[in-house]
């Protein structure tokens, strides 16, 4: 397992440089450079061309992408052309904002949805099924940022129990921790939903009950235990959805997080601290998709020993 | 625990008198519900085990043998299945009148089963030891390691080495895995084991190993067997007692020994003929023709006949009765009433009105 | 034979009568309550686009009136009208266009990039379809609306760009379903067949194996259709999509954000908008989901 894990940590560096070499040459691309916003009219060919030199700017686009890894690799991404503080520090002070936003979200989406997917199953075909299904669909189909305001005009505005936009109290977490679950409420309920239907007809189960275990045990220990795949799965992607689409959410909220810094980065044409907030956020999804991947081999032993397996089976014949 | 205690108080007066009945069943009426149509799976069976005995359920697929089996741990599954009427008492439980949690109590500990497809009746997300130890721990005061101890000795007795409780079933073969199935259905000697095809999905081999367990088992641990099977070598080898199943009911029951040496339904005779026996080296062997009975659309009479090589009119328009035929067989077959009237033992007035068409 | 085995009987030989598949989908996606729910509420919305290219003309959706600034919905604006006093009907029935084309065209736009090369990887396998395989990793590790922000922002704030944005995200889901749907059938015997015959591969892949794997893309699809107008409300709510003062549903809500709380309407009836639109499309690939594979049915 922890082979599996390290082999996978390193299969992960070269999808990170391609990911950040094509988020780097599409930034690159963008119309304008840095130099243009500082080029005056009192400026010689020589300073200009200097100007140009001092950003390698002259060089071919690989060149600054090298130098930009580098820099990466201690930490360095450059500073912001707006503010002049380095976008590390910037990046670093918002992440945990957007973090636990997304945490809190998928909690929320968690908790409320294995239950409600579960009762779902086990009473499906029902009203109560039916009613969770059309819940369900309306809650995939609404868009976040809709229902974000919409709770900013009912609870912010009209009744003015909670705070429109980010104060550090736990009351500001509470609207947009709502707006962003609903979706993942929706999203997980229905996996789950699904994902239990597709093991109840299973055997085991039937042998499971034979031996006297009590239902409530048949379902969360070997019904959900043999569910967990596709309903991580949602879950994984629904975190990775969350940490990359934050910004619409946090532009709801005015939240101080990395993708409405994004936002504003991008919206002032500052395109150092843009680069790098998007590479970073990259590089952490990326690392949320392996994760998800190592989970799966926890939750499921036929995954586990299709990777350690080979070792074991060796040592048998030996 | 003192419920501990009484049970097995419970258990030391049983094993005093040695022919008690551990599990009867009376007029078992199983339907299945599938798009508002009815089919009767199991219709009106009976039958009695005795401590430490086996009694072997016979008969084709669809026969209705594991929806009794089922219904024995009241777990037919519902919907489609509901158990319409009749009474099984385990141990003395009424299995039928019982709550959940009470069901939960019996299951496993008093009657439990081994079931047909080793390949998925094994949670693939939980280790052998932990199945086998989950019995344990629902049905005994016992500690996670004393547990895990027990399913240990378990996997042993059924050939495995303890250590490979730590195993999850896809590192198992298929007998094994079997075994394994045994072990979790032994894990709290059951007094009742039911049985359901417990080799069809075995390589002939290992066939031949994992009944010779069951049977050391049983004898070890004094265990009343329900067999179920279409092998009637299995039931040569295993049983005492014979049920032979046909669309539901029961058409022939006996000892053993008067099932396959006196066989009474014609049923039973074409079964006979099928399997290559000793006395019939060298011919050739005589399959049942036709298909089984479609459950859907019942006939009249009875339900072989159909398929009987010696139908007589009575047997398409009238269904047969349960006929003695001495203390330990009865049999639900026309044809004894012809030979009953042919050696005189019947006369026809005893016959039903219509019994006297047999002679047309 | 009784009547209830004549019936068996007939239902059988009308499985094996060849009925085209799409009159066979269509009948089971008939009996689905909430698909027929989806489907009506799409054509509606259709409808709405088709009214909205003949009767509103761009001076009905930019026409200010400072004397009817904000109002609530009446009568004679059905929705409100807005800060300028437009009328908000007109300017969401202008709307439809732009987040109909992005769920047809962005879904239509990955779905061609991801079957081509997902059918070529699961056809050819080997090095193409590690190279194929390695470069969707690759795609699916950067989040879609991060992406579509760097597009949209390279490329410029108009539809066609949005659209691009949106069905880049899509193209990864496209070239699995399509590699693994394509790795199920090739396996086939009248793939083997056809080859036996001489085929060309290139003609096999689009006779013999996507026609046969078509059924879980259309599902994904129609799903995706969904996702895809959220996603692309998102962006346009973020300032990356359909430049102001075109009434792109995103774009209405985010400008909606000044008057919160004293024309909440202009909030409210977009975002309905967008939720109609991406409800059908859930509904309708649910239930094409069920109407396609049989064995899911109950």
């Amino acid at each position: 397992m922890l082979r599996y894990s390290a082999i996978r940590i390193l299969l992960l560096i070269p999808i990170i440089i391609c990911v950040t070499f094509i988020i780097y040459w599409l930034v690159d691309m963008a119309p304008g450079t840095i130099v243009d916003t500082m080029i005056n009219e009192d400026m010689t060919e020589e300073d200009i061309a200097a100007l140009y030199a001092k950003y390698d700017l002259d060089k071919p686009m690989i060149v600054r992408y090298g130098k930009y890894m580098w820099n990466l690799l201690h930490g360095d991404l450059g500073a912001s052309q707006v503010t002049g503080l380095s976008v590390w520090s910037q990046f670093a002070s918002r992440w945990p904002n957007t973090l636990w936003l997304a945490l809190f979200s998928i909690l929320l989406g968690t908790v409320v949805a294995i239950p409600l997917g579960i009762f779902a199953a086990k009473h499906a075909g029902s009203l109560w099924d039916n009613l969770t299904t059309a819940f369900t669909m309306i809650g995939i189909s609404m868009p976040s940022f809709w229902l974000g305001l919409m709770l900013l005009i009912w609870f912010a505005g009209n009744l003015k129990i909670f705070p429109a936009a980010y104060d550090g109290t736990w009351k500001s977490f509470v609207l947009p921790v709502f707006a962003n679950g609903f979706a993942m409420i929706a999203g997980i309920c229905r996996q789950t939903r699904s994902a239990i239907l597709e093991v109840s007809r299973a055997d085991f189960l039937r042998t499971a009950r034979a031996k006297g275990v009590p239902e409530r045990q048949v379902t969360y220990r070997h019904e959900l235990g043999n569910a967990w795949i596709p309903i991580i799965t949602q879950i994984g992607a629904l975190i990775g959805i969350t940490l990359g689409g934050s910004a619409v959410i946090e532009a709801v909220y005015s939240w101080p997080g990395v993708g409405y810094m994004l936002v504003e980065a991008i919206q002032r044409r500052d395109s150092v601290l843009a680069c790098g907030t998007v590479i970073l956020t990259c590089i952490i999804h990326a690392i949320v998709l392996l994760a998800v991947d190592l989970i799966y081999a926890a939750v499921d032993p036929r995954i586990k020993s299709a990777y350690i397996g080979k070792k074991k089976r060796r040592k048998v014949t030996a | 625990m003192s419920n501990d205690i009484e049970n097995k108080t419970a258990v030391a007066a049983a094993e005093e008198k040695d022919d008690e009945v551990i599990l009867e069943v009376k007029d078992l009426v199983v339907q299945y519900v599938v798009k508002k149509q009815v089919v009767e799976a199991v219709n009106g069976i009976s039958f009695q085990l005795k401590k430490g005995k086996a009694i072997g359920l016979v008969g084709e697929t669809g026969a209705g043998k594991t929806t009794t089996a089922l219904a024995l741990l009241n777990l037919v599954p519902d919907p489609p299945g509901i158990i319409k009427s009749g009474k099984i008492t385990v141990c003395g439980n009424d299995m039928l009148s019982l709550g959940p949690a009470q069901l939960e109590k019996i299951r496993g500990k008093d009657i439990s089963m081994i079931f047909q497809d080793p390949m998925t009746s094994l949670n693939p997300v939980m280790s052998v030891g932990e199945q086998i130890a989950e019995s344990v721990r629902l049905h005994e005061n016992v500690g996670k390691h004393e547990a895990i101890q027990r399913a240990m000795e378990m996997l042993e007795l059924v050939g495995i080495p303890g250590e490979r409780a730590i195993d999850y079933p896809h590192q198992f073969s298929g007998g094994m895995k079997q075994r394994v199935v045994i072990a979790i259905a032994l894990a709290c000697n059951p007094r009742i084991l039911i049985a359901d095809e417990p080799t069809t999905a075995l390589d002939v081999t290992i066939q031949a190993q994992v009944l010779s367990m069951m049977n050391d088992l049983k004898v070890k641990f004094n265990t009343a067997l329900v067999m179920i099977t279409h092998d009637l070598g299995v039931v040569a080898q295993m049983c005492d007692e014979v049920v032979v199943m046909y669309a539901g009911s029961i058409c022939e029951q006996g000892t053993a020994d008067e099932i396959f040496y006196n066989p009474r339904h014609e049923y039973t005779k074409g079964l006979m003929r099928s399997i290559p026996t000793a006395a019939n080296n060298g011919q050739r062997l005589e399959p049942i023709t036709g298909t089984p009975i479609d459950l859907l659309n019942m006939p009249k009479g009875c339900p072989f006949a159909p398929r009987c090589e010696n139908a007589m009119k009575v047997c398409l328009t009238q269904r047969p009765e349960k006929m003695i035929i001495n203390d330990d067989h009865h049999a639900t077959c026309w044809m004894n009433v012809k030979l009953g009237v042919e050696d005189g033992s019947i006369s026809l007035e005893k016959a039903p009105a219509e019994g006297g068409e047999t002679h047309e | 034979m009784s009547s209830k085995s004549k019936a068996v009987a007939s239902r059988i030989s009308e499985q094996y009568r060849r009925e085209p598949r799409f009159v066979m989908t269509w009948k089971r996606l008939r009996t689905n309550v909430g698909a027929i729910i989806g489907l009506v509420i799409l054509l509606i919305l259709i409808l709405a686009m088709l009214y909205s290219f003949i009767f509103v003309s761009y001076e009905d959706i930019t026409k200010m009136n400072g004397k009817h600034k904000y109002e609530p919905p009446s009568a004679e604006h059905p929705f409100g009208t807005d800060e300028m006093g437009r009328d908000l009907f007109k300017r969401c029935l202008y709307g439809t266009r732009y987040s109909i084309a992005i769920a047809f065209g962005a879904v239509g736009f990955g779905l061609i990039i991801g079957v081509f090369f997902g059918s070529i990887s699961g056809y050819f396998g080997g090095w193409v379809d590690q190279l194929i395989m390695r470069l969707t990793d690759i795609l699916t590790s950067i989040p879609g609306t991060l992406l579509g922000m760097v597009i949209v922002t390279i490329l410029g704030a108009r539809l066609i760009n949005l659209l691009i944005a949106v069905g880049v995200s899509c193209i990864g889901g496209f070239i699995r379903l399509s590699r693994a749907s394509v790795l199920t059938v090739r396996s086939n015997e009248y793939v083997e067949s056809a080859r036996a015959i001489g085929m060309s591969e290139f003609r096999i892949i689009f006779t013999q194996v996507l026609p046969n794997s078509i059924s879980p893309l259309i599902v994904s699809a129609t799903a995706r259709m969904g996702t895809s107008v959220l996603a692309a409300a998102g962006l346009s709510f973020l300032g990356f999509g359909v430049a102001v003062p075109l009434p792109e549903w995103g774009a209405l809500i985010s400008g909606s954000r000044n008057f919160l709380t004293y024309a909440p309407h202009l909030c409210y009836f977009p975002g309905l908008c967008i939720m109609a639109l991406a409800f059908a499309c859930a509904l309708l690939g649910d239930g094409l989901r069920d109407a396609l594979d049989p064995k899911l049915n109950k």
